[in-house]
């Protein structure tokens, strides 16, 4: 008996790992453990059997099959993965190229604009938005521009017809639509709007009646910059862009405030910005924007009291900054949506 | 304006001070500098007058010779190769010597070396006039006919060089215009000396004075609130002197006479126009200064014959206009060889009107613009008086004693109350009290202690743009240097304000076409007007009142367009590429004529563009563009399952019939369309592929519509039962018809019976054996669920059945 036991028990083992089909595992599991299997058959010759052998071949035969069960079981799983790896197809060739389409691109216009306000925003800055389509009032009165100003001319700006309505863009009172030349307006809804304190940026496009060339384009990208609340002082100011570039340009960057003038500021100035991490214009002063602290006028346009506020503002050229950041030598580039270009700023 | 640093020197003592410093000063002062152009001599190191001692010819070569030559009194002379051979011994030239460095185009310099020429040794270099950069000439030494002491620095025997700041100024500084208001910045920046010419000419006023040139003078504009005229009598029209020569041309004027020099030097002096009327042509003594008539022509003295409007003034005299008041004279009066008497006219003019005619009439002139930012009104009379003097001096003849003054200076100094604690306010950092005075001292403005850390500061009339005491913290920042402004962190106190949603929004629905592997564009706002009227109504609204060209004209109405050009770009460039994205704003009209600006997204796919591929890539098709765009409203919070595309129709972008769309802005506030791009009018722009093409247009309130945290709702957790069943219908019959129906149908039959519908989604489309030509078959699976127990296979039959029956009672089942 117990001979016949080990020799299923070895044909179980011999026979299971070389079964090829699921057919033939189960022709193999039937004849040992199924009903007419011969471990079954085995089974039921252990009455007939003396007593004192009865407990040790029942032992023999439970022991042969626990062993023979997980064999089953493997013969299945191994057939059955062999099956479904079937379904992965023919062995790759690591060296082809992937299949779909690849990633496309952010703009680097686009990634410019979001690379500054995600380090604006870390100072505490949120995105304010506005039309494109503006009033002579938001863009040019509230912000302190006389009425005869060249930026005002036809001649700078485009404007849009005297009869033109915009339903969704709302007058000060009877003046004309236009183009906005720069994101300052965005300053006088927000802080008409919100009020202070106030600490907003915002990207966008602005317009000028500029002919096309490598450094003019017929629209381009400012990211306007404004802070106003209670005691905000010039050292401010100094402080927020020399973190800019710093984070733009690498820690050696550093900044310089050129005495200008702006209607919207008082004191104005130019900022240039030096980095050792620029090329082959590193180490030089380089002009950048304009900038100063918010023109009470301006305040007192929004409502808000000159005497209990104070802020600073400044708008940054995006092309500019994207220019310089990748040494692009035509604005043209960024209009022109070769891909061959467009591919070149695959940064997040 | 150009600035000769020799004529600034006339007011400000600058002596000791680099030019090269002076040009990195007035940036920092606010004046921008354009250019640097050394007039003359540079500065040279190293090279002195020499004397040739003697001349051997050179051992080895025909046309070199071998000098000895005498650099310094004090020491031996030096021994020189020389090619030249327009000197003799004794002749006294400029001599390089060794580590002097001499100018070169390239702007390098060459430095001088001792050396060997051919084996004879040389110690420096006998120099022409081109090569120490005086001119052209190099046709052989330099000879210094004064012959000036040997050893004399060079610099010191050619003084007449000069350095000229090409100046750039911004609109507030009209008081820089001038070399005294220049001088006067360096002057205070530097710590130096100011002065302003003495003048001797210090007349009465009278507004019709006796013995004068003038009979009377009107002003009946207020664009002229102030004239004032001196006359002088029985001048000598001649050459200016060679010193008023030099200082002119060293700021860019050609030098005319001496009379008309004098208006001009007086311009660049004190940054106030004059101008000179020969006075046998003022007709009838009388000048009239007033607006001109409408079409009122006028000839000015560049003989350019302008028709007027009535926004110009005039300068009149009894009978006609003579100049176009602050802008340029007329032909017809001006200074010639024969004047004898002469009308200076110094005036102020409003700087609005001044600009508005320049602009109007494309005509600038160093006069125009200075009155255009503001000409220093006080300094009117000043001017006057200086220009009397300098014509005395340069052409004689007589001043009439008696000056014409009509009008009055129409701004006057003004007091300014300052605290030290507002400066340091605003600043930020330490502003001594001392140092507050001196700095305004020293820009000419009066200065008195109100005590308390407090001042009356008196700003005099050239300074038009310090009014508040904002102005003066600038003068002070101005003053002492930005660079003292110190370096503190960024203090920012956190604000309940996030992000505008229209910004997250555009950041998404970029990064979420990217990810579909589109690239993002950026287009031009503006656009062909002709172009856009044939693709979208009512675009003719959208073009602008002053466009620059003809081909930006006009609002974009849309973004396909742009993305198109991107694609035709592409295409002739052999670019491989899958379809092209951008974010922007558009503009569209409405029935009424009003335009809305909305923001849109707009994509397009371009069938077979893509990089040719070891393995054929999918082709895009319409309901790749619908993924995107429901994808896209989804992104901007607009469940696209709810809502009904129908086909678009009359809209020439798109391919009739393979085209759709649903929304209004008007009404829900965004629109969306997607399909294929007009195969038309692709093959108008040259593009030969077929594109589909998707837009979401969006007022942009839309992107913030205030959306609460979503409710989570329980699911069952019973298994679902399905079942599939086919519909045949009409090819045209939209398939939401069927499965909407399937839904209503579902919903009556499993009312009551614990469970229902959870979906029905169409699984196939057939066409082809067992169905009928001109039809199609829908195959659907319906899944059902209860939300309290697994379903029973007899309860889902029952159910399924009943739908099956209801349904084929209007409609053809297919066997499954």
């Amino acid at each position: 008996m117990e001979n016949k036991i080990n020799e299923i028990l070895a044909r179980a083992k011999a026979a299971l790992p070389a079964a090829k089909t699921k057919t033939e595992v189960a022709e193999i599991s039937a004849s040992i453990t199924g009903p007419k299997g011969e471990l079954t058959a085995a089974m039921k010759l252990i009455p007939t059997l003396d007593k004192a052998q009865r407990p040790v071949v029942g032992k023999l035969i439970n022991l042969a099959k626990s062993q023979i069960e997980p064999l089953i079981a493997e013969a299945y799983a191994r057939l059955e993965n062999a099956e479904m790896a079937k379904a992965l197809g023919d062995k790759p060739d690591a060296t082809l190229p992937p299949c779909g389409e690849a990633r496309g691109t952010i703009h680097p216009l686009t990634a410019t604009i979001r690379k500054i306000c995600d380090i604006f925003k870390r100072a505490g800055f949120t995105v304010a938005e506005a039309s494109d389509l503006e009033t002579e009032w938001y863009c040019f009165d509230a912000l302190n521009t006389p009425a005869n100003h060249p930026a005002r001319d036809a001649q700078d700006t485009l404007f849009m017809p005297r009869r033109a309505k915009v339903s969704n863009v709302s007058k000060h009172a009877d003046e004309l639509y236009l183009l906005r030349s720069h994101t300052s307006s965005v300053q006088i809804r927000a802080m008409m709007k919100e009020g202070a304190p106030i600490r907003i940026m915002a990207p966008g496009r602005a317009f000028r009646r500029d002919t096309v060339d490598a450094t003019h384009s017929a629209n381009f990208h400012q990211i306007e910059c404004l802070c106003v609340d209670r005691g905000v002082k010039l050292t401010d100011l100094k402080a927020i862009l020399d973190y800019l570039f710093k984070n733009l340009f690498g820690k050696s960057a550093r900044t310089r405030l050129r005495p200008s003038f702006f209607p919207f500021t008082e004191p104005s100035f130019e900022v240039d910005f030096m980095s050792s991490d620029i090329g082959r214009l590193s180490g030089r002063w380089i002009e950048i924007m304009g900038c100063g602290m918010v023109d009470p006028n301006v305040l007192e346009n929004v409502g808000l009291d000159p005497k209990e506020y104070s802020g600073y503002a400044f708008g940054l050229g995006v092309e500019r900054v994207a220019m310089l950041m990748h040494s692009i030598d035509d604005i043209r580039h960024f209009y022109a949506n070769d891909v061959r270009f467009l591919r070149q700023f695959r940064s997040r | 304006m150009k600035a000769s640093l020799k004529w600034l020197n006339k007011y400000a003592d600058l002596g000791g001070i680099s030019a090269e410093e002076i040009a990195e000063a007035l940036p920092m002062l606010g004046l921008e500098v354009e250019s640097v152009e050394t007039l003359g001599l540079k500065q040279l190191d190293r090279v002195v007058v020499g004397e040739i001692l003697s001349r051997e010819p050179h051992p080895d070569s025909d046309h070199l010779g071998v000098c000895m030559v005498k650099v310094s009194p004090d020491s031996d002379p030096i021994q020189i190769v020389c090619g030249a051979s327009n000197y003799k011994v004794g002749d006294r030239v400029p001599v390089a010597l060794a580590g002097a460095k001499l100018p070169t185009e390239d702007g390098k310099g060459f430095e001088i070396k001792v050396s060997k020429l051919r084996g004879v040794e040389s110690n420096g270099m006998m120099c022409s006039a081109r090569e120490l950069g005086l001119g052209q000439d190099h046709s052989g030494l330099l000879i210094l006919e004064s012959r000036p002491e040997i050893g004399t620095p060079i610099n010191d025997v050619f003084t007449d060089s000069d350095t000229v700041f090409e100046i750039e100024l911004t609109a507030n500084r009209g008081d820089c215009l001038s070399h005294i208001g220049i001088a006067r910045e360096l002057a205070a920046k530097f710590g130096r000396q100011f002065k302003k010419p003495e003048l001797k000419y210090n007349p009465k006023y009278s507004a019709a004075p006796a013995g004068g040139l003038l009979e009377s003078v009107e002003l009946k504009t207020p664009n002229c609130p102030m004239y004032c005229a001196v006359s002088v009598k029985g001048v000598k029209i001649a050459p200016s002197p060679e010193w008023m020569r030099r200082d002119l041309e060293a700021a860019g004027l050609r030098s005319i006479n001496n009379v008309v020099d004098v208006t001009n030097y007086v311009l660049m002096e004190y940054g106030q126009p004059l101008h000179a009327f020969d006075a046998r042509r003022i007709s009838g003594g009388k000048i009239i200064v007033r607006q001109a008539e409408e079409g009122e022509k006028i000839q000015t003295l560049d003989e350019k014959i302008h028709t007027l409007s009535t926004d110009v003034t005039l300068i009149c005299d009894g009978s006609r206009a003579v100049a176009m008041a602050g802008v340029m004279g007329g032909l017809n009066s001006e200074v010639e060889d024969d004047t004898a008497d002469v009308v200076i006219e110094a005036a102020y003019f409003n700087p609005g009107n001044i600009r508005s005619t320049s602009r109007k009439y494309s005509i600038s002139t160093d006069s125009s613009y200075r009155f255009a930012r503001d000409v220093d009104p006080q300094g009117t009379l000043e001017a006057a008086r200086r220009a009397a003097d300098l014509i005395a001096e340069t052409a004689g003849g007589e001043i009439v004693e008696t000056a014409c003054l009509v009008g009055s200076a129409p701004r006057a100094a003004r007091d300014i109350e300052i605290s030290r604690k507002f400066i340091e306010d605003s600043i930020g950092f330490e502003a001594p009290s001392e140092e507050i005075e001196r700095v305004f001292r020293s820009l000419g403005f009066g200065v008195e202690s109100a005590g308390d850390g407090k001042w009356k500061v008196n700003v005099p009339t050239f300074r038009s743009d310090v009014d508040r005491p904002v102005d003066l913290v600038e003068e002070y920042v101005r003053m002492i240097g930005s660079d003292r402004i110190p370096e503190v962190p960024v203090i920012s106190q956190a604000l309940i304000r996030d992000d505008d949603p229209l910004y997250k929004y555009n950041c998404a629905a970029a990064d979420y076409l990217c990810s579909r592997g589109l690239n993002e564009c950026q287009n031009y706002t503006l656009k062909d007007s002709s172009k856009q009227a044939l693709l979208y109504a009512g675009s003719e609204l959208l073009k602008l009142a002053n466009p620059l060209t003809s081909d930006q004209d006009s609002l974009r109405a849309s973004l396909i367009d742009g993305l198109l050009d991107a694609a035709a770009t592409n295409l002739s460039n052999a670019n491989g590429f899958f379809g092209f994205f951008e974010n922007g704003e558009i503009f569209r009209p409405d029935a009424s004529g009003e335009i809305s600006e909305l923001s849109a997204t707009a994509f397009i796919l371009v069938s077979g563009a893509s990089e040719t591929s070891w393995r054929e890539p999918a082709r895009p098709d319409f309901y790749a563009a619908k993924r995107l765009a429901c994808d896209l409203l989804s992104i901007l919070g607009v469940d696209a399952g709810r809502l009904n595309f129908s086909q678009v129709e009359g809209e020439p972008v798109w391919e009739a019939g393979f085209a759709a769309g649903c929304g209004s802005e008007k009404r829900e506030g965004f629109r969306v369309r997607f399909g294929a791009v007009s195969v038309a009018h692709l093959r108008g722009r040259g593009i030969d592929k077929t594109v589909w093409a998707g837009e979401i247009s969006f007022r942009p309130d839309v992107a913030g519509r205030k959306k609460s945290a979503e409710k989570f709702k329980a699911f069952p957790s019973f298994p679902p039962s399905s079942r599939d069943l086919a519909v045949i219908v009409e090819d045209s019959e939209p398939a939401k018809n069927v499965s909407d129906e399937i839904v209503k149908i579902a919903g009556q039959k499993t009312k009551g019976k614990g469970f229902e519908l959870e979906s029905c989604s169409i699984f196939d489309i057939y066409r082809g054996k067992g169905v009928p030509e001109g039809f199609k078959s829908l195959a659907c699976a319906l899944r059902f669920r209860s939300g309290e127990k697994t379903l029973q296979t007899e309860e889902v039959n029952g159910v399924f059945d009943a739908i099956c029956r209801e349904l084929s009672k209007k409609r053809k089942l297919r066997a499954q």
